[in-house]
């Protein structure tokens, strides 16, 4: 199913997922821009495929089919580099080898090239989420709420089409996750950003508020 | 003889079997044994050491073909016994009277054959003793009273531990000996002098030791670094086969084949004697290099790179930026194993270098059938040095790049 205003937002048709005979993901949807669309499922449902498969990371022992496009971009025929689809996992993954500032400036498209213009905007998403002054950190010296909104500022600099969303919130306690939600999904919607959350926490799709899409054997109630 | 090439090869494969020990769970598996009242031994034979013997075969099978055809120990430690068929074999290939070549040849492919028949003794007697394990584990032995055997293994190492110790002190006490008569338990006096005497005449083998070391080292870790890329990229690993090919020059008898790299060389009339010299030692040091670092390499968390490329950064970028750097140290301890064993050549650098390249180590192998004391100390104590000084730098170079990075530390 093919929406018409496909002009605008992230457009999955017929998508489809195979492991040998079992079919992982079977999806169509439009998610619009500041919207969330939610793929539910118990843990080896193989919904984290989908991301990797739009990502452009996907295991060759998948089959794949259908078509993925953004603003009526076709994201399957770009190269992973340059689709630049955004991707948030259950770790922070900050890079450890460079300060907080580099790993931000290391996000920063290219096409920003002046260098007092780059550290300006490495500045500015830092001290929009609260870690103002924190350029010159080691990641490994942060705690774990801080890391995870560094990997935040992290993806949003880099200025993606869309946003993948790979059960980011299931590694945090459980006061730093409601904190994590809302400000990710605040954040998300300023940008105006199609997202994919992928997830078995009820929670966090009532907090995306989106589209809820299940996956995996439908009898069985979520873990 | 045994004993020296006893004394040589333990510490090699207790290196690589403590690189492999992490594979397996130590300590839960001991537990689980000592509560089914199993002795600690039996417990480690049982649970642990067919998964690690898998892990270390072919690096036995490396000691076993080294030591049938080992020629620098042969040389060292029994200038006048009869000769083994490899000390031999050198001789002939070095002889004026070029007849003897192909005696050479000859005996070079029965070397092969001999080595290849030690090895499948081996292998039978590995089979057997699987076969043993299996029954004695299940009739359910339980040895639980194992603490003689344990004290006794524990001493053995220990004797081969200190003896390796005991000689390098030795030598080092040799090389800067004065006067040393007989009864006396310590020189007399202590002089520089023999140092003072040898470093002119070592400087050109120190040369070429360090640019032969360094390029081969540099190229290996290039190659090995290109072959884990792609496997990244394809997702598939070789399998055991490829190990057998990494380890296949180390099995096969050294002096087989690089006397027939000797003969290709020459054959090809090629002058590039350093471009040779540096080539065959890739041989020898790539499958180290390879196998110290393709675990770390797999290791790494695929999901940084993943993160790095959805952030726009092309394949290369990606391993110049990302892995690289977080892989810094695994590869310089790679190039420092890599490098070890490039100064450690002896038949190679002979072969091929055909006695106009020296290296430090074919001039100590030449200097220990004489008896300067002195020089030989001073030589051997370099040739030791050298492995020492590169895994120092391996050691402080990701320590001084990474200084202010916690997770960055081992």
């Amino acid at each position: 199913m093919r929406h018409a205003n496909s002009r605008n937002g992230l457009s999955l048709s017929n998508v489809v997922i195979r492991l040998g005979s079992d079919v992982l993901i079977d999806l169509s949807a439009h998610i619009s821009s500041g919207e969330v669309l939610t793929v539910m499922g118990p843990s080896g449902s193989g919904k984290s495929t989908l991301l990797s498969f739009i990502g452009g990371f996907l295991d060759p022992v998948f089959e794949t089919a259908g078509e993925v496009s953004v603003d009526g971009i076709d994201l399957l025929a770009l190269p992973p580099e340059a689709r630049r689809a955004g991707i948030l996992f259950q770790d922070p993954l900050l890079f450890p080898h460079m300060s907080v500032g580099a790993n931000i400036a290391f996000a920063i498209p290219a096409d920003v090239k002046d260098r007092h213009a780059r550290r300006h905007l490495a500045a500015g998403i830092l001290a929009e989420m609260d870690l103002a002054g924190f350029e010159n950190r080691d990641p490994a010296t942060l705690s774990g709420g801080q890391k995870a909104r560094v990997a935040l500022a992290r993806v949003l600099v880099s200025r993606p089409r869309l946003l993948l969303l790979d059960e980011p919130f299931s590694k945090l306690d459980t006061e730093l996750r409601a904190q994590m939600r809302g400000l990710v999904f605040t954040k998300v919607r300023d940008a105006d950003l199609p997202v994919i959350l992928v997830t078995h926490d009820e929670a966090d799709a009532d907090a995306a508020g989106g589209v809820i899409h299940n996956v995996g054997p439908k009898d069985q109630p979520y873990a | 003889m045994i004993a020296g090439l006893v004394l040589k090869e333990t510490p090699f494969l207790f290196l690589v079997t403590l690189a492999a020990l992490p594979q397996v769970d130590l300590a839960p598996a001991r537990r689980l044994a000592a509560s089914f009242g199993y002795g600690r031994i039996s417990g480690f034979i049982y649970l642990l050491w067919p998964a690690l013997y898998r892990q270390i075969r072919f690096a036995v099978y490396a000691v076993i073909a080294y030591s049938t055809s080992v020629v620098d120990v042969a040389l060292i430690l029994g200038p006048n016994l009869p000769g083994t068929l490899a000390t031999r074999l050198v001789q002939w290939m070095s002889d004026p009277d070029l007849t003897f070549r192909f005696l050479a040849s000859a005996g070079a492919v029965v070397q092969l054959a001999m080595t290849l028949a030690a090895l499948v003794v081996w292998y039978t007697l590995e089979r057997c003793c699987a076969a043993l394990l299996r029954l004695l584990r299940d009739r359910g032995c339980r040895f639980a009273r194992d603490a003689g055997l344990r004290r006794l293994s524990t001493f053995v190492i220990g004797i081969i531990g200190s003896a390796v110790f005991a000689g390098l002190i030795l030598l080092a006490i040799w090389s800067v000996a004065g006067l040393w008569q007989f009864p006396d338990p310590l020189p007399q006096s202590f002089t520089l002098r023999s140092w003072v005497r040898a470093l002119p005449q070592m400087i050109d083998p120190l040369f070429t030791t360090l640019v032969t070391g360094f390029f081969s080292t540099l190229i290996a870790i290039m190659l090995t670094i290109g072959c884990l890329e792609r496997e990244n990229q394809t997702g598939r690993t070789g399998g055991e086969r490829s190990l057998f090919i990494l380890y296949l020059p180390l099995i096969v008898p050294q002096i087989t084949f690089v006397f027939g790299l000797q003969l290709l060389f020459i054959g090809s009339g090629s002058q590039h004697r350093y471009a040779a010299l540096i080539l065959v030692h890739i041989v020898f040091v790539l499958p180290y290099v390879f196998l110290s670092l393709a675990d770390p390499w797999r290791a790494l968390d695929r999901r940084y790179e993943i993160i790095a490329t959805a952030l726009g950064r092309s394949r290369l970028a990606v391993l110049v930026t990302i892995r690289l750097p977080m892989l810094i140290r695994p590869i310089l301890t790679a190039s420092a194993v890599g490098f070890a064993v490039s100064v450690g050549q002896y038949l190679p650098t002979l072969l091929i270098g055909e006695g106009r390249l020296q290296t430090i180590t074919t001039e100590a192998v030449a200097l220990a059938s004489g008896n300067n004391r002195r020089v030989i100390g001073v030589y051997a104590l370099l040739q030791t040095i050298l492995p020492l000084i590169a895994f120092s730098l391996a050691a402080m170079l990701p320590a001084l790049l990474h200084r202010n990075r916690r997770d960055m530390r081992v």
